[in-house]
């Protein structure tokens, strides 16, 4: 199997940092982004979509993505903003996964049959305008875009 | 996070972020105190953020709660942890209420 290409990587010209994949990667990436967004000057309600999201796309990551790989894999993110949006990327090694594909999942019925995990895709459809996903020299590149002139409308 | 007792029912508050770290922090705890009491009202007017691992945290509590004839209900949420709370879904399982008063009247 062919090594992935060196980082940094083609995003390197936005603001981008790189973590290391360990439990609570999920809450350092959510911290970082958050302090990208408040140096943006985003309103309160877009920097807490940035950091649910991101959250939420690392921790499946962490928990779903690199359980096959050796500890202490990396993963980048990089921020971009333009006028009325943001796109935040997570870059990682981890196992080929197009979160924009996964199925909706349905309403929960009942408590004794709900599902205890599951809701981190569902959020990330909630409070962003839209994932998009590509496969990029033997990386998953997924991108949350966010709409910043005003709350997500969905 | 606390506990008390408060017209019969158990008021457990929640303070602070429940993200994965947040909610790994209380998550013995928070199962234990929820564990033992019939009708438990979870404060959530204290937590400024929360992610799908403190949304486990709920509904872990809220299905053994219904395992045993036990009734949990959230109330107190802010604007910002409500919406998080209806878009991924816990309302739909876990009633979340506004105030007191309608917490007691629930729990009655």
């Amino acid at each position: 199997m062919r090594s992935p290409p060196p980082w940094p990587d083609a995003l390197a010209n936005h603001s981008h940092t790189r973590l290391t994949a360990e439990r609570f990667a999920g809450c350092a990436a959510a911290d970082w982004v958050a302090a990208w967004a408040r140096d943006q000057g985003f309103g309160e309600d877009i920097l807490l979509a940035m950091r649910l999201c991101v959250e939420e796309l690392v921790t499946n990551l962490v928990m779903h993505g690199l359980t096959d790989r050796p500890p202490g894999q990396c993963f980048g993110l990089a921020a971009t903003a333009e006028p009325g949006w943001a796109r935040v990327t997570l870059i990682d090694d981890g196992a080929r996964f197009d979160v924009s594909a996964v199925a909706e999942p349905g309403r929960q019925d009942s408590l004794e049959a709900a599902r205890i995990g599951g809701r981190g895709i569902r959020l990330m459809r909630g409070f962003t305008e839209r994932l998009e996903w590509r496969w990029v020299d033997g990386r998953n590149h997924t991108t949350l875009v966010f709409k910043t002139s005003s709350a997500p409308s969905r | 996070m606390t506990l008390e007792e408060r017209d019969g029912i158990t008021l457990l508050a929640l303070v602070g972020k429940l993200d994965a770290k947040g909610a790994d922090a209380i998550e013995t705890r928070f199962a234990a105190s929820s564990s033992h009491h019939d009708k438990v009202a979870v404060d959530l007017s204290g937590v400024d953020y929360l992610a799908s691992m403190g949304i486990r945290l709920l509904v872990i509590a809220g299905k053994a709660a219904s395992r045993r004839g036990a009734k949990l209900v959230l109330f107190g949420a802010n604007d910002g942890v409500a919406r998080i709370i209806t878009t991924a879904g816990l309302d739909e399982i876990v009633p979340l209420l506004a105030s007191w008063d309608a917490v007691a009247a629930a729990l009655a």
